[in-house]
């Protein structure tokens, strides 16, 4: 063998050698994560996403927190006194609870952090509209004032979704909600390395050594915190396949978002096990600002063109995965009910053109729909509502983009000459659709209309009548109530069914809590 | 040649100013902004305005284009919309992958490509250029992101010496990185690989045919010789300029790749940052990526002096 042969001999050894030797003589355990999709922001206030969530979810913590079976229990919060009367809330923090950098979390922490969150989040504005003052009482106590007793407080501090209220050091809270953070202390059980962020490909978190978890167990995003991994990664994964092949390969540990047609090859490998997410709830919006959807007849016309069982098998395939829901709320909270939803129950396309044709709509003239190719199961949902429009006759103008131009589009509030929009769909979480009130989709406020111009206020006053009332029952029926308002078409959109979208998880993962939107690491153990 | 060098390079500052524009412009006046995506689904229109308004979003064009080219004259390529990082910081974050994934390819493209490649034109015809051949049209032919997927079928995951995905630095070890980066550069530089070997063929093809390799096959000089010493450096310019142009391409256009084996590179911060318009990111990497292609050039016109003593500038 001449030198050049023994060189290349000797470097396939050392390759071979590095692959059969541990990488890292470490004691340390690390969980690698693939999330669905890249971070948009650090700032959970800033923005409503929810992978910006589920990083929050881990570096900071919250006054309250949902439990797995929904109820809202004290988290940083020791407990909390209501005076006689309903107006004045007092909360007593935990002790031990500290900021990454060892500082201890004060009140004045607590009531920044609530003012940010209620000055951008749609529940919160509703709540301090209700609040006539803060005030610290000593290091671990605060209350607020109320004007009027608003029965769904410790509801709204609990179960806010669509921006959960996170507690930040009252420094980082004193930014604009409208500014993106960037200083990223928090007082979770997970602390951020920042200097091993690469944006757009890896999040690393190590356990945080000082955080006192409560005694309880750990039960949806409430209970004891108790870390298990010394470290958390997210890979980001910029392909789906590729995704499956690292976890297959155990290069990933828990990957959410697993697309349905890849399940199969999952379910055949026997080091893979699934973990149920709450899942997604699609809907078809329609801009009430301007024909043909600013008439009632228009409305109800497309009602009747919804074939929820056709939208799910484009955009899921998977009849064990989805399943229809003709309800305004998720089907599987206590909200959901078939009052008035027939039209949405039923597909009639004849009963469809009539109704646009009484609606005096020009069937020449084009109703656009805005298709963000970029989102395959929206992409597929609208290439179906165009078809089924032009079934029956209407001419559309099908303007396929990006979802950032989307985001723009949107937002446009003139007619389609100038630049607008009459249908777009997207989808959320499914527990965000559990009441009338916190999902910012149920915004009909004449005075403040939502994307889609949607505006009643009967409508708007059940949403506070929701949030004013006292009991769980009372909430039930003002819900049933907005809905059957709603779907006599003042509705500010079309609900499109539901579907699941199971994290696929290593067998080499115990104890991970999935159930409410997003997961959690806490809990988690890897042999 | 020092004073043709000088020239390039300051020829090259209108053209960098020129493009600065371009892309200021295409940007700014293509739908959809960053703000919509930062305040995400439930966002309301409130929401989105008011972030827009704090990125600044708001102010005149021509005010934010001479905001950031004053920066850029101070040495300063803004600031990342979405993470609030020092472009030059991203940049230098996912240089070292694409770099190394680049040169990496090129070696291997460059090593096998052109003994295939002068090997198939020295004999012309036989059983051994049609094999080369047929191997050259199945590497053109196969898409990039099918070989990705094939190699990591057959060739990485449990078991095998390779991952699946992931980068790993030169720094922490040789083994680690060859392991990390074999089946990424097989699969970018089979095309490129593929590129370089028809190349070389037609080239010494077409060098084998002058007068004066008939003369040295005249005098005696043996055939290994005339093909190394006559035929390959004398068919070296449209080579060099394959590979010098390929080098600038593999820099820019390695999106694929760096997707399905999840490299963390410069490829997919440039697509990322498009589809999240992160105008920042967007216009430095393309200023950085034109800056390249124009030392490039300068670079492979000077090689060509060096491979034909006749070029002289």
């Amino acid at each position: 063998m001449n030198s050049m042969g023994k060189g290349i001999a000797g470097l396939m050894l050392a390759v071979a050698a590095s692959a059969a030797s541990p990488s890292q003589a470490s004691a340390e355990t690390t969980l690698y994560y693939a999330p669905s999709s890249d971070l948009a922001s650090l700032d959970p206030i800033a923005s409503t996403g929810s992978v910006p969530k589920i990083h929050a979810l881990m570096i900071y913590d919250t006054l309250f927190a949902i439990d797995g079976k929904g109820i809202v229990q004290p988290q940083m919060v020791e407990n909390y006194t209501l005076s006689e009367g309903g107006l004045t809330y007092r909360f007593t923090l935990r002790e031990g609870l500290k900021w990454h950098d060892g500082v201890p979390v004060t009140p004045e922490d607590c009531i920044a952090s609530l003012k940010r969150w209620g000055a951008a989040d749609t529940s919160g504005k509703l709540l301090f509209d209700f609040i006539k003052e803060f005030r610290v009482v000593d290091r671990s106590n605060f209350e607020f004032e109320l004007n009027e007793p608003f029965g769904a407080t410790i509801e709204v501090l609990g179960r806010s979704l669509s921006r959960i209220p996170f507690i930040f050091p009252e420094r980082v809270a004193m930014t604009d909600p409208g500014t993106p953070i960037t200083d990223y202390t928090g007082s979770g059980p997970f602390i951020f390395v920042e200097e091993e962020w690469v944006p757009g490909n890896k999040l690393v978190y190590r356990k945080n050594p000082d955080y006192v978890p409560r005694n309880e167990p750990a039960s949806g995003w409430a209970g004891g915190k108790v870390v298990k991994v010394d470290r958390v990664v997210w890979n980001i994964q910029p392909d789906k396949q590729s995704a499956m092949t690292a976890l297959l390969a155990g290069e990933i540990d828990i990957w959410e978002g697993v697309p349905s047609d890849l399940l199969p090859i999952l379910e055949a490998d026997p080091t893979v096990k699934f973990e149920d997410s709450t899942g997604w709830f699609a809907y078809l919006m329609v801009n009430h600002r301007h024909p043909p959807f600013d008439n009632v007849k228009a409305r109800e016309a497309l009602a009747w063109l919804i074939d929820q069982t056709a939208y799910l098998q484009v955009m899921v395939g998977n009849p064990s995965l989805y399943f229809t829901c003709a309800s305004m709320y998720d089907c599987k909270s206590a909200s959901a009910s078939d009052v008035n939803s027939e039209a949405i129950a039923g597909y009639d396309p004849e009963k469809a053109r009539q109704l646009f044709e009484e609606s005096g709509w020009d069937f020449s003239q084009p109703i656009v729909i805005l298709d963000p190719t970029d989102e395959p199961e929206i992409h597929a949902a609208m290439l179906l509502t165009t078809d089924r429009l032009r079934s029956i006759g209407l001419t559309v103008d099908h303007q396929a983009m990006d979802w950032a131009t989307l985001t723009k589009r949107r937002a446009v509030t003139g007619p389609t000459s100038e630049g607008g929009w009459d249908i777009m769909m997207t989808f959320g979480a499914s527990t965000t659709f559990g009441d009338p009130f916190f999902h910012s989709r149920f915004g009909v406020d004449c005075e403040k209309p939502y994307l889609a111009g949607a505006c009643d206020k009967e409508l708007q006053d059940l949403r506070l009548a929701w949030a004013k009332a006292g009991s769980h029952d009372e909430r039930v029926g003002i819900a049933g109530d907005f809905q059957a308002r709603a779907f006599s078409l003042h509705t500010p959109w079309y609900p499109l069914g539901q579907w699941a979208v199971p994290y696929a998880v290593s067998t080499k993962i115990d104890g991970f809590i999935a159930g409410i939107n997003y997961p959690v690491f806490w809990n988690i153990e890897k042999q | 040649m020092l004073n043709f060098t000088i020239r390039r390079l300051l020829g090259a500052v209108p053209v960098l100013g020129f493009i600065a524009l371009f892309v200021f412009a295409l940007l700014h006046l293509a739908p959809g902004d960053p703000a919509g995506i930062i305040a995400g689904e439930e966002a309301s229109p409130e929401d989105i305005a008011r972030i827009y308004e704090a990125l600044n979003l708001d102010r005149p064009l021509p005010e934010q284009f001479g905001l950031w080219l004053w920066g850029l004259v101070n040495g300063d390529f803004g600031v990342s919309i979405y993470t609030s990082l020092p472009v030059l910081e991203l940049v230098r974050q996912r240089l070292e992958p694409t770099i190394s994934l680049a040169i990496t390819t090129i070696i291997f493209s460059v090593v096998v490509a052109i003994p295939l490649g002068a090997y198939a034109a020295w004999r012309a015809g036989s059983l051994g250029d049609r094999a080369v051949m047929i191997f050259s049209v199945l590497g053109f032919s196969v898409p990039t992101f099918v070989l990705g997927y094939l190699l990591i079928y057959f060739f990485a995951g449990r078991g095998t010496p390779f991952p699946v995905q992931g980068f790993v630095s030169i720094r922490e070890g040789l083994a680690p990185f060859l392991r990390h980066i074999a089946l990424p550069t097989f699969m970018l530089g089979t095309s490129y690989m593929v590129l370089i070997m028809r190349i070389t063929r037609a080239s010494v093809l077409e060098i084998l045919n002058e007068d004066y390799i008939r003369t040295a096959r005249a005098k005696g000089v043996p055939e290994r010789k005339i093909l190394t010493r006559h035929a390959l450096r004398n068919a070296a310019v449209p080579i060099v300029t394959v590979v010098s142009l390929g080098f600038a391409f593999l820099v820019s256009g390695v999106v694929i790749t760096e997707s399905v084996f999840n490299i963390p590179g410069l490829g997919r911060l440039t697509v990322e940052a498009i589809s999240k318009r992160d105008y920042p990111v967007i216009q430095g990497l393309i200023l950085l990526v034109s800056a390249t292609y124009v030392l490039i050039n300068t670079a492979t016109d000077i090689t060509y002096a060096f491979f034909d003593p006749r070029i002289r500038y």
